[in-house]
């Protein structure tokens, strides 16, 4: 992919969703990733929850908070 | 929503486009940009719930999809790291192949996630990127 790619996309991104854009910016100034970096990259998946994103949903959650 | 559908499409193309390298470099961006895609698509999930109606068991397998996209996911983050503590050591070449199964992995449950999604009538086509 090359460079003037990279910048027509991220500048949609800017256009059309700040918050998606400023990821996209933070991940691109990156370079040479350390194992902190991955750790880091590694505890944003973590934290990604779906009961707790898709709030529309009509499943019951699968690990329902402890009333007790 | 229908901005969130477009910014979904334009990052995920961006991960695909990105995701291709082996270099340590690109593969952290494009696994990160993935991150923020995932996020994205969830979010797009849940706004479309209520528009599309999806049934019940649609609703499930999309929560397993994802699940276990996430799951593979922090297998290619364990994987990178490594990788990245042991580049240019002898357990190089190791590292790198162990990193790019990972990858190789994910890549999969990414699919099945994304192919849920868009049987369940959300739009992420790719065609909208500039």
């Amino acid at each position: 992919m090359d460079v003037a790619t990279i910048i027509s996309i991220i500048e949609f991104a800017i256009e059309e969703e700040p918050t998606v854009a400023t990821a996209l910016q933070e991940i691109f100034t990156k370079s040479d990733p350390t194992s902190a970096d991955w750790a880091a990259l590694r505890a944003k998946y973590a934290a990604m929850d779906y009961d707790k994103t898709v709030t529309n949903s009509q499943i019951p959650p699968e690990n329902p908070p402890q009333t007790s | 929503m229908k901005r969130a559908l477009i910014s979904l499409a334009g990052v995920v193309a961006l991960s695909f486009l990105i995701g291709c390298s082996t270099a340590n470099t690109n593969t952290y961006k494009g696994v990160a940009t993935t991150q923020v895609a995932g996020q994205t698509a969830l979010d797009a999930w849940n706004q479309a719930i209520p528009i599309l109606h999806p049934s019940t068991n649609t609703q499930y397998a999309v929560r397993n999809a994802f699940d276990k996209w996430k799951a593979s996911m922090l297998v290619v983050c364990d994987a990178g790291a490594a990788y990245a503590a042991g580049y240019g050591s002898t357990n190089a070449a190791s590292l790198s192949g162990a990193l790019e199964y990972a990858i190789a992995n994910a890549t999969q449950t990414k699919a099945d996630f994304l192919n849920l999604l868009s049987q369940a009538g959300v739009n992420i086509s790719t065609n909208s990127i500039p």
